[in-house]
């Protein structure tokens, strides 16, 4: 009986040697990889999402601009002025023809921790780089905090907006105003948490505009810093929250009851 | 080959392998860091730490998609097998890709806290009760810490202290670190991504993978006889199922494989998998009375399960009958390196004679 030989091209690895129309099979086969992998990262790439935007294209970018770029950081500026709490410290400075009620500045130290200020009352100099994104800024403290004499600036009277209910997402005032690119969303939940842990102030970004921002210092119900518990399971995610409205120089402050959102 | 646990040590092919495997990794990154830095709008570019965070993460989720997919693909079509013989590279050169989406976690996300890093990587991101922002950290960590287990114990020093059955149904994890992977991205990034490319990139990419895996089943499922018993012998068909120089699969009671080959007009049965990883036996290659596993090259003799000398590898064989026709295998193996005497084909015995 006839016994054909059929000839395969058969690769055994520890062999130098391998099968003509194999090694041609194989040359292919590398080259779709190299540009399979080459146009993924290339697409990828490209489809990033914009880290100003988040899900629910929350804080789209307005005219005053999304997050101001870590490179545009304004560094080394000094302000004078005094610390108010209307939940967590911020600086309020007197008035410009930019800012005509004044310029509330929120805190930050170093890195995930809130600001270290000078236990005395009274007005105050700091030193740090500007952040900001909307209307809203941020002033991350380079040295500590100096007491400051003979400054006049005048008190702002926190002035009522009234109640408001509105959906947005909850965020760290330090990422979402261009500390981190992205500052939002689940993949950012964690950093979020960490912020807010080490008392950065919380911000709730909202989907639409609430007395004119999409940017707010959020607060609780009584004005002080808000459940922590409770803000790190809502964070990051789409929510609902009611709460009385106030302006402060010139942000906006969000009092609410962490116990009464509603997650969308 | 190899005699105990001595490594087969570089050859032409693995390195052609890797420096394919590491040029098409850098393409990728260099194609991402690209495009995200210069083919967009820069008011919307990310900081150079977020888009390492997903460059490497994306990038580690290929690749283990790419590895998952030569065991099918080799099974489709056996011109993939080469592509399966340094796999362990691959998944090696991927969790270091994963280690370094982790470690870039760790040093922005996770840092300049007084909070330790892996501490805060479970404890700042713990909302279990909800499902919307469920957290999708601890299963990227799952996946990550199976796959640290995986290139640990991929030298050969492992297979042969862990004995090829228990490293082999170790290294099966990895299908659940993938599922893992799935879950850490369909929990994190897939909920705020308002572009396709990374939901077009993960859920094509499982489809593919159990595409491939159910396609390479119904393969199997065609090549492996039913094999109904006939007083407890098996049987494997006619001959002329089986080519010269190829093999036809049963499965046994117990769940295991028999390779019943044809060479030289002679019949044997012998395990079908390889001692060294549980290599498809069947799917080999005869050459002068020994059969070369697909996967890694290891030989055994179709007479005795034993691979020649100065190899101590040994597989299993088994008795073979013809009657009125018909291949009948024992399900009983021989002992080891015991000699199963082959059945001469009829057609073949004038031949002999």
């Amino acid at each position: 009986m006839s016994k054909p030989e059929q000839r395969e091209a058969f690769f055994i690895g520890w062999s130098d040697s391998i099968d003509p129309a194999l090694g041609r099979f194989l040359g292919i086969a590398g080259f779709a990889l190299l540009a399979i992998l080459s146009l993924v990262g290339l697409g990828l790439g490209r489809s990033l999402d914009d880290p100003a935007d988040t899900l629910l294209k929350l804080g789209g970018r307005e005219p005053s601009g999304g997050p101001v770029r870590q490179l545009e950081w304004l560094g080394g500026q000094t302000f004078t002025g005094h610390i108010l709490n209307p939940g967590y410290p911020v600086l309020h400075v007197a008035g410009d023809a930019a800012h005509p009620t004044g310029r509330t500045l929120l805190l930050s130290g170093d890195g995930k921790n809130g600001p270290k200020l000078p236990d005395s009352t009274g007005p105050v100099t700091m030193k740090g780089g500007l952040q900001r994104r909307g209307g809203l800024e941020m002033l991350v403290l380079e040295e500590e905090a100096k007491p400051s004499d003979g400054l006049t600036t005048a008190m702002p009277s926190p002035v009522r907006l009234g109640k408001w209910r509105a959906a947005g997402e909850i965020c760290d005032g330090k990422c979402v105003t261009g500390a981190m690119l992205p500052g939002a969303g689940l993949a950012h939940k964690a950093c979020a948490n960490l912020c807010l842990t080490g008392d950065l102030p919380a911000v709730f970004v909202t989907a639409g505009a609430v007395a004119g921002s999409h940017y707010l210092l959020l607060v609780s119900a009584t004005g002080g810093k808000p459940d922590l518990e409770l803000l790190r399971d809502l964070t990051a995610i789409p929510v609902e929250l009611t709460g009385d409205v106030e302006r402060v120089g010139n942000i906006l402050v969000f009092r609410t009851d962490l116990a009464t959102a509603r997650r969308l | 080959m190899s005699v105990s646990y001595k490594s087969v040590g570089w050859t032409r092919s693995k390195v052609i392998y890797d420096v394919v495997l590491l040029l098409g990794i850098a393409l990728f990154l260099r194609g991402f860091f690209y495009a995200a830095e210069q083919l967009r709008p820069v008011v919307t570019a990310l900081d150079a730490q977020s888009l390492q965070i997903r460059a490497y993460g994306s990038c580690a989720f290929l690749l283990l998609t790419l590895v998952l997919m030569i065991g099918p693909l080799a099974r489709l079509d056996r011109r993939f097998l080469p592509l399966l013989y340094n796999r362990r590279h691959f998944g090696v050169i991927t969790f270091a890709v994963a280690a370094m989406h982790l470690e870039s976690v760790l040093v922005w996300y996770l840092a300049y806290s007084p909070i330790d890093p892996w501490v805060a990587l479970l404890a700042m991101d713990a909302s279990y009760g909800q499902l919307r922002g469920f957290p999708f950290i601890p299963f990227g960590l799952a996946a990550f810490l199976v796959l640290l287990v995986l290139a640990a114990t991929s030298h050969d020093f492992w297979l042969s202290f862990l004995t090829p059955p228990v490293w082999k149904a170790i290294h099966m994890a990895v299908y659940g670190a993938y599922g893992s992977v799935i879950l850490h991205v369909a929990f994190g990034a897939l909920q705020d991504a308002r572009n396709p490319g990374l939901p077009l990139l993960v859920i094509g990419s499982a489809v593919l993978v159990c595409g491939l895996h159910l396609a390479a089943a119904w393969r199997e499922r065609e090549r492996t006889d039913a094999s109904p018993a006939t007083a407890n012998w098996l049987d494997a068909g006619t001959p002329d199922l089986i080519p010269e120089g190829r093999s036809r699969i049963v499965d046994l009671p117990n769940g295991s494989r028999v390779a019943v080959f044809r060479d030289n007009g002679k019949l044997f049965a012998i395990s079908n998998a390889c001692a060294h990883q549980n290599g498809p036996l069947g799917e080999g290659k005869l050459v002068k009375g020994c059969v070369i596993c697909p996967w890694h090259g290891y030989e055994y003799r179709l007479v005795d399960g034993c691979a020649p000398a100065p190899f101590t590898e040994k597989v299993r064989t088994f008795r073979v009958r013809l009657d009125e026709g018909r291949i009948l295998v024992d399900p009983n193996p021989r002992p080891l390196g015991e000699k199963a005497e082959p059945v001469l084909l009829p057609e073949y015995r004038h031949e002999q004679a």
